[in-house]
């Protein structure tokens, strides 16, 4: 019995923070032309999330592009297949790895920080002071937020992918692979859908990272504490919906070919 | 009657089927402050948050500047009005991540549209005079100032852009007895300058016979005494006379 009432109480759980997070999105959605908020904020959220997150996700992508290339050179030279790595390395790149790692490390450095901001503003009522002042606090202090993890993450994918490639290089380089084959590889393997679909991901996750991290802010109680839970809340909901999107995702746009 | 600016009829509040507001009815006149007193957990700021529009209540109505407002009127309603208040909240709520020229310029720009940067930084400078500050604060942030200062830059973003009513919360809480009483004096000095009306929560009741006007009295979510500060001095009621020798008997104790 115990048992039922605590997968009950989770399942609630579960519908109220999606149900929240559909909230938030919709309200963002409507508020971004009707609503006031300042774009000058917008231009600061676009250089935290981007900016500031880019010597993370360099280092990230490059040490991923790395071990996937130690993980798989050994393995194509026995099969004599070595001239394809690069194209092999760039697709599992540009279609899960640079979106999921960059959405991940964006939702642990980005999404973890606004949804203690947020949180904070709540309890000590400074979002109360922006609604005193005739504004909706969740279009002024979410839209930015939202609209620049939309940009940011996507661009930030690209980068990650041009830098996870160049690691993988620089490791089958060390190792007698030519680089103009591995090049060449990478042309005859990868088709501009893939990067889109690499990129629509990217705009995906970041959409539920910024989601996940105001809607927890905005929802955080019972001072320090309260903001505290909401943080975790914050990366743990927006990394499982990370995941669990890629799926869908992947899914929809690389799988049932077969 | 063409002076009451704020009514409360029979409102009433309930948090989690918990009812913090009883069917309170409240006054406020034009020019005039009143100092709503009562202790810790009583209604008093639920009171202050319902009359600014940030509390929804589930009983009776508000008229704010001749405006009715039910439990039932829809927020983008309440909006404009509240662009009509100033509100000074108990700790301040001062937008850490801006300067406070920028705290203080923020009403200005979205309550009355002012976007010149010039305009905003002399009524900036303008009122950080009127709240006896310098202006070398008004390029500090909000985590570099002082008890007092917050409560002063608070009153100033409160009042920048001329608000027929202003509301404070506990202005005085947390601050020693010498700056409360510099802010009582403020607050007494703006609201006779500004000729706003004036609602000050509070529970130090050396405060409220200081700038109050009228004084009502609160207990368990309901107004059990309104009057004068003269008539609350002379009242023999049994809740003012508990509530003000909380106070006198502290008092007595302290003295050796």
């Amino acid at each position: 019995m115990h048992f039922f009432a605590l997968a009950g109480r989770q399942a609630i759980e579960l519908l109220n923070t999606l149900g929240a997070y559909g909230v938030f999105s919709g309200k963002i959605i409507t508020g971004i032309l009707a609503g006031t908020w300042s774009r000058k904020d917008l231009f600061e959220q676009l250089e935290r999330i981007g900016v500031k997150s880019i010597l993370v996700v360099s280092i990230t992508s490059a040490f991923t592009g790395m071990v996937m290339a130690v993980q798989t050179l050994d393995q194509f030279i026995r099969f004599g297949a070595s001239s394809y790595i690069g194209g092999v390395i760039a697709l599992s790149l540009v279609r899960e790895m640079s979106p999921v790692l960059t959405g991940l490390v964006v939702c642990g450095r980005v999404g973890a920080s606004m949804a203690a901001e947020i949180g904070s503003m709540k309890v000590t009522e400074q979002l109360d002071a922006l609604r005193s002042f005739g504004l909706d606090e969740v279009v002024f202090v979410g839209t930015p937020r939202f609209l620049a993890s939309l940009v940011m993450v996507p661009v930030l994918t690209a980068f990650s992918f041009f830098i996870g490639i160049g690691g993988g290089a620089v490791y089958v380089a060390a190792h007698g692979v030519n680089l103009h084959i591995f090049r060449r590889s990478i042309e005859a393997l990868m088709d501009p859908s893939d990067v889109w679909g690499g990129l629509l991901k990217a705009f995906v996750f970041g959409g539920l990272i910024s989601a996940s991290a105001c809607s927890q802010g905005f929802m955080a109680t019972k001072g320090a504490k309260g903001v505290g839970e909401a943080t975790t809340r914050a990366v743990v909901w927006g990394n499982m919906l990370i995941l669990v999107f890629n799926y869908i995702l992947s899914a929809f746009l690389f799988g049932g070919e077969a | 009657m063409a002076d009451i600016v704020i009514a409360l009829r029979d409102v009433s509040v309930s948090f989690d089927r918990n009812r913090v507001l009883h069917k309170v009815n409240l006054k406020m006149q034009k020019g005039e402050t009143t100092c709503l007193l009562g202790t810790s957990g009583c209604g008093k700021t639920t009171t202050l948050r319902v009359i600014a529009g940030l509390q929804k209540f589930e009983g009776g109505s508000v008229n704010i500047f001749g405006k009715e407002i039910s439990p039932q009127t829809p927020e983008k309603f309440i909006v404009p009005l509240r662009k009509r208040l100033g509100v000074v909240f108990q700790n301040g709520a001062l937008f850490d991540s801006m300067t406070v020229e920028q705290n203080i310029g923020f009403p200005l720009q979205y309550c009355k549209g002012v976007t010149n940067e010039e305009q905003v930084k002399e009524a900036v400078l303008d009122i950080l005079q009127h709240v006896e500050l310098n202006k070398d604060v008004s390029n500090m942030y909000p985590g570099e100032l002082s008890g007092g200062m917050r409560k002063r830059v608070a009153i100033a973003r409160a009042l920048v852009h001329e608000p027929e009513v202003l509301l404070l919360d506990e202005p005085t809480t947390g601050l020693d007895p010498v700056t409360a009483r510099h802010i009582d004096a403020l607050v007494y000095e703006l609201t006779h300058k500004f000729k706003v009306a004036a609602l000050v929560v509070t529970h130090d009741l050396v405060s409220a016979l200081g700038i109050g006007d009228s004084l009502v009295l609160m207990e368990s979510g309901k107004i059990v005494w309104k009057g004068s500060k003269e008539a609350w001095i002379s009242s023999r009621d049994q809740s003012v006379r508990f509530f003000a020798s909380g106070l006198v008997s502290i008092g007595e104790a302290n003295v050796p």
